[in-house]
Order: C-alpha cells, then sequence, then structure tokens
C-alpha cells in the first residue's frame, strides 16, 4: 500500500480506527460537526467507525428515522445554519433517495446564493458477499456527474484520515466520501496528528511498462497486479484517481504519457462514466470495468463480475504482447476473507 | 421586517407586495422578465396569499425563512429588499435564482425551492442548528413523502419549525378532492404535533394566531387561502 510523505510520529492504524480518529480529532476540535445515519448509535456503529467519537459525545451521533430525503435537506439546512453535517449511508444505493435534495436543491445552491455549504456523506460502496444490485453499487460516474458535487475515494487509511480532515474543516461543499467495505480491513502507518490530505489524485506505484489509472478497490487489485508481474520482470505504476469527480488531470496526463501501455480501471460501470474522462484524457487506454449489467448475487457470478487482478494481468500480456500465464498460485480476492459483514 | 409592526404597516406592506406584482402582471408581456412567475396577488378582490406571508413574518421577525417558488410575498416581507426582487425579476444583476428560487440568506431567507416540497426538510436542519424557523408551503407539498417524513422528523426530535400550509386547494390545476384521500386537519394531531386551521386571507388574524403558536414549536399552521393566478404565468 502507499506510503505518503508523512510525519514521523507513525503507527499501524486500520482504515477503521484511521476514520475514527479523524472523527474524533475534528469534533473536539470543532463542536459545529454532528454524525447522522439510520442506526447509528447501535452496533456495530458503521463497522466501528463511530466507537471512540459515540463514546465521547453521544449527542452529536443522531439516530435517524428511515428518512434519507428528508436527512438530506436536514442536511442543507444544518449547514447553511452553521453546523457541519456528516450524513452516513450504510450503502451508496440509498444515495439514489437523496438524490432530489442532492442534485436539485443542494449541489446548486452555492451556485444560486455564493454561500458556502460545507457538508459531507459517508457512503459504503462496494461487493460484500451476496449484497446484490440493490446493495452494492457505486454510483461514482451518476454522482460525479453533477456540477457542485465532489466525490472522494480515499483507499488507504493514511488518506482515509487525512481526507476525511480535509472534508471536515476545508471544503466548502458536499463531499461525497466513498469507503469501498473490504477497504476497512486495509493497514497503514498513519500519523498521530490531526493533519489535512487534498483531495488529488496521487501516484501510488512507479512503473516504466505499463500504467493503471485505478479508482477506489481497483487500486489494491493493480497494486496486486503489479507485484506479480514484478515477478516476470515487468514494471507496472500504479495511480489512485482518489477524487472521482475532479481528477488531477495535470498531473494524470503528464505521468500517463510516458509509457505507450495504459490501463484505466474503474470500479463502476462504463458509459457515460469516469473511465470515459480519463480515456479523453489518456487516449489509446484499455479499460478495465464493471460489465453492462447488474451486480450478481451468487459468488460465482460475482466473481465473473468484478474486474480483479487477473483482469489486468491479462491485459498487461496483451498489451506487451506476452505469452498468458497461469497464475494459479497467486491467491486472487484474499481480501474477502477479512471481511466479516452482514453488512 | 422589524418595522412592520402595526396593523396599518402590515396592511401597507401588503400592499406595496400586491403592487409589485400588479406591476409585474402589467409588464409581463413586454418580454423583458423571462422567468416563470407564481403570483399570490389578490388582484382586486383583495390580497389573495400575500397576508400569510406577511402576518407570519411579522409576528416572528427573528426567524430565517424557507419558501416555495411562490416566494415574492415571503421573499419581499422577510427581507424588504426590492432591489435584488426586480434584479431577478428582470435577470440583471448576480441573474442565478429567477422568481422561482428568490432567497438571501444573509438576510434570512434561507431558499425557495422550485421542487415542490423540497425546501421542507431544509427549514427542520436550520430549526436544528439555529432555533425557529418559518416553513412556507402549499397543499399540493403534502402530497409529497418528504412532507411526511419532515413531520415525523421534527415531532420525534422537538424541532421549532413553524409549519406554514397555504392551502388555496389547487395544485396547478387540481383541486384537493382530485388528489386527497385525507384531511389537512387531522395531520398534526397524527404526529402528537401543536396544530391549528385559520382563515388566510385575513393579516391580522395570521399575526394573531402566529404570535400566540410561536413559542410552541413545532406547529403546523393551516391557513385557508385563495389563488387567483394561474399556477403559473400572469
Amino acid at each position: 500500500m502507499q506510503d505518503n510523505p508523512l510525519p514521523e510520529a507513525c503507527r499501524n492504524l486500520s482504515y477503521i480506527q484511521a476514520l475514527d480518529e479523524s472523527l474524533l480529532l475534528n469534533m473536539e476540535e470543532d463542536s459545529r460537526i454532528f454524525v447522522m445515519g439510520i442506526g447509528l448509535t447501535e452496533s456495530p456503529l458503521v463497522y466501528s467507525t463511530l466507537k471512540n467519537a459515540a463514546q465521547r459525545w453521544p449527542s452529536r451521533i443522531l439516530n435517524t428515522p428511515i428518512s434519507e430525503d428528508a436527512l438530506t435537506g436536514f442536511a442543507l439546512g444544518a449547514s447553511l445554519g452553521g453546523k457541519i453535517p456528516v450524513t452516513v449511508h450504510m450503502r451508496a444505493d440509498f444515495m439514489l433517495l437523496c438524490m432530489n435534495q442532492l442534485v436539485n436543491i443542494i449541489a446548486p445552491y452555492t451556485y444560486a446564493t455564493g454561500k458556502k455549504t460545507p457538508m459531507v456523506f459517508r457512503v459504503i460502496i462496494g461487493r460484500g458477499w451476496g449484497q446484490g444490485y440493490q446493495h452494492s453499487k457505486s454510483l461514482i460516474s451518476t454522482l460525479a456527474h453533477i456540477p457542485g458535487l465532489t466525490v472522494v475515494a480515499p483507499v488507504t487509511p493514511a488518506d482515509a484520515k487525512g481526507m476525511l480532515t480535509y472534508a471536515l474543516t476545508k471544503a466548502e461543499g458536499p463531499i461525497i466520501f466513498m469507503e469501498h467495505r473490504w477497504l476497512y480491513f486495509a493497514e497503514s502507518h498513519v500519523p498521530y496528528e490531526n493533519y489535512s490530505t487534498p483531495l488529488q489524485s496521487k501516484i501510488v506505484k512507479e512503473g516504466r511498462d505499463v500504467k493503471i489509472m485505478a479508482s477506489t478497490w481497483m487500486v489494491v487489485e493493480a497494486l496486486k497486479a503489479a507485484d506479480i508481474m514484478q515477478k516476470r520482470g515487468i514494471s507496472v505504476g500504479v495511480l489512485d484517481i482518489c477524487n472521482l469527480s475532479h481528477p488531477t488531470f495535470s498531473l494524470i496526463s503528464r505521468w500517463a504519457r510516458t509509457t505507450p501501455h495504459t490501463i484505466i480501471a474503474d470500479y463502476d460501470w462504463q458509459f457515460c462514466g469516469l473511465s470515459a474522462e480519463l480515456l479523453e484524457e489518456v487516449p489509446g487506454s484499455i479499460r478495465v470495468t464493471w460489465p453492462d449489467a447488474h451486480v450478481p448475487t451468487s459468488r460465482e457470478k460475482e466473481n465473473k463480475f468484478y474486474p480483479n487482478a487477473l483482469t489486468l494481468l491479462r491485459v498487461v500480456e496483451q498489451q506487451l504482447k506476452l505469452p498468458a500465464m497461469s497464475y494459479e498460485n497467486e491467491d486472487f480476492y484474499s481480501w474477502e476473507n477479512k471481511f466479516k459483514g452482514p453488512f | 421586517m422589524l418595522a412592520v409592526n402595526t396593523s396599518e404597516s402590515r396592511k401597507a406592506f401588503c400592499q406595496k407586495i400586491q403592487e409589485a406584482e400588479e406591476r409585474i402582471i402589467q409588464e409581463y408581456d413586454n418580454n423583458q422578465m423571462k422567468t416563470p412567475m407564481h403570483l399570490s396577488t389578490g388582484g382586486v378582490e383583495n390580497f389573495g396569499q400575500i397576508p400569510i406571508s406577511v402576518g407570519v413574518i411579522s409576528a416572528m421577525p427573528y426567524a430565517p425563512v424557507v419558501s416555495s417558488y411562490r416566494s415574492h410575498a415571503a421573499f419581499l416581507a422577510k427581507t424588504e429588499d426590492f432591489t435584488h426582487f426586480w434584479q431577478e425579476m428582470y435577470g440583471m444583476g448576480e441573474g442565478h435564482q429567477g422568481s422561482m428560487h428568490l432567497c438571501l440568506p444573509e438576510k434570512d431567507h434561507i431558499l425557495s425551492t422550485a421542487v415542490v416540497g423540497t425546501q421542507i426538510p431544509v427549514a427542520l436542519g436550520v430549526a436544528y442548528a439555529r432555533g425557529p424557523t418559518i416553513c412556507f408551503f402549499g397543499d399540493g407539498a403534502t402530497e409529497c413523502g418528504v412532507f411526511w417524513e419532515s413531520m415525523n422528523l421534527a415531532s420525534l426530535w422537538n424541532l421549532p419549525v413553524l409549519f406554514v400550509l397555504e392551502d388555496n386547494n389547487l395544485a396547478m390545476d387540481s383541486i384537493k378532492k382530485q388528489r386527497h384521500s385525507f384531511d389537512l386537519g387531522e395531520i398534526g394531531r397524527l404526529f402528537g404535533m401543536n396544530h391549528i386551521t385559520i382563515d388566510g386571507h385575513d393579516v391580522e388574524t395570521v399575526y394573531a394566531a402566529t404570535l400566540d403558536i410561536r413559542e410552541r414549536l413545532p406547529t403546523l399552521m393551516v391557513c385557508k387561502t385563495t389563488r387567483y393566478p394561474k399556477h403559473v404565468g400572469i
């Protein structure tokens, strides 16, 4: 995993602990911040990401009715009234219930009035087991399409902490903060102090022969593919797009154009999507995305649906005209073993 | 509108808003105001829906306001900013709002929205952050799911919102009988919320009722009123 240039005083934290720590530090510093969502105050406290915050400030964690539409408008009102609301959605799919407020009312508000609307939506995306078409979409491009919304997806615990802090302290409009549920068990060095990480794309690994630009979970798969290719003497670079609505195109373009072989790996559908925007920036790239189909519910079909490191390896082989190898000794989808469900 | 604090000044302010809307009607055909108009004027009959905005805001001048696309009266009563009003009518100045999204958050008219019902939950959030808040909406908005979500939330969390339901019996051209299986007067009771039904044609009635309930929020205040103009246009 990526190591940011970080202050020295670090220790290993999981993604869960990193989010919890960011909330704890920022709620301590800014009494305007509060968190709301369905069932939040009950176990398991959003994978324990609210554990310390809920203990410290129970009155600032609001357990809400199942009223996503009203709560999204409530978030705008609270923000305009001087608070900083953090709304948690256990599945990104539920964001579709928020779209009227989000797209019609919140997104254009600053355009209409000049007034800033800081607020965060923590949205859990991605594959569980058998969660299927109503519980495990990502909706990256659906949300990124709207002017006024910022969609980010940190991959490392260090970025999760720093980017959540950025969203809570520096953002001037709504930030949709996507958390892939398998990433909760990732670990990395995380500084003790409160720090803010800019919402920008970043190079995770340099590589000479092929370059992969990836979003959210696909960064993990790309790094796995890079490790395996290294054993074949092939050098694969990986870039974390990270800001999915406003990718750092200047960096991406400069970085990707240093090699003729580029891959775009997006954790979403392809049509009218983020991958097309990157393709325009880096022409000739091969796109690895979800198929034009619904997210399945059975294990076997899930394995066919989701692209992974093996998918990327086959593309690299084609690009470099390498013989297709068997990778049967490699361990794909191993992270799923860390996912405990049922959420 | 701190200066509008007498019976005479409330009537005069209704007149002032009415004159602004009548001027829109006179000048609309010149095609300089290219924005969909949703008027409240009573024309020659009376003040139409205008007394509701003036009466409520006059009784709670300290409270921020959210409203629907039929918001000329609420905007002018809250902000008294006729300059911004006419700039937006004519698409001058910033020109980002037009008639339907009129607001000035710095003068505490927080929001007007052009999608029925969408302003209601925003009022809840403002009330949570700041205290007593006025929320104007029509009888059509009670058909939206978000209205029921918001009534539940306001009552559950005891949020100090004055829900001002302007019941003109019309949603575009459909009357309530074609749209409602429920009685507006029953809604407050269902949620254990204070509720009152009044005649919204008389500014002093609205003013007195608002004074009476402003310390007991949330309250649903149903104001019987009449829309004389078309749904949209002049």
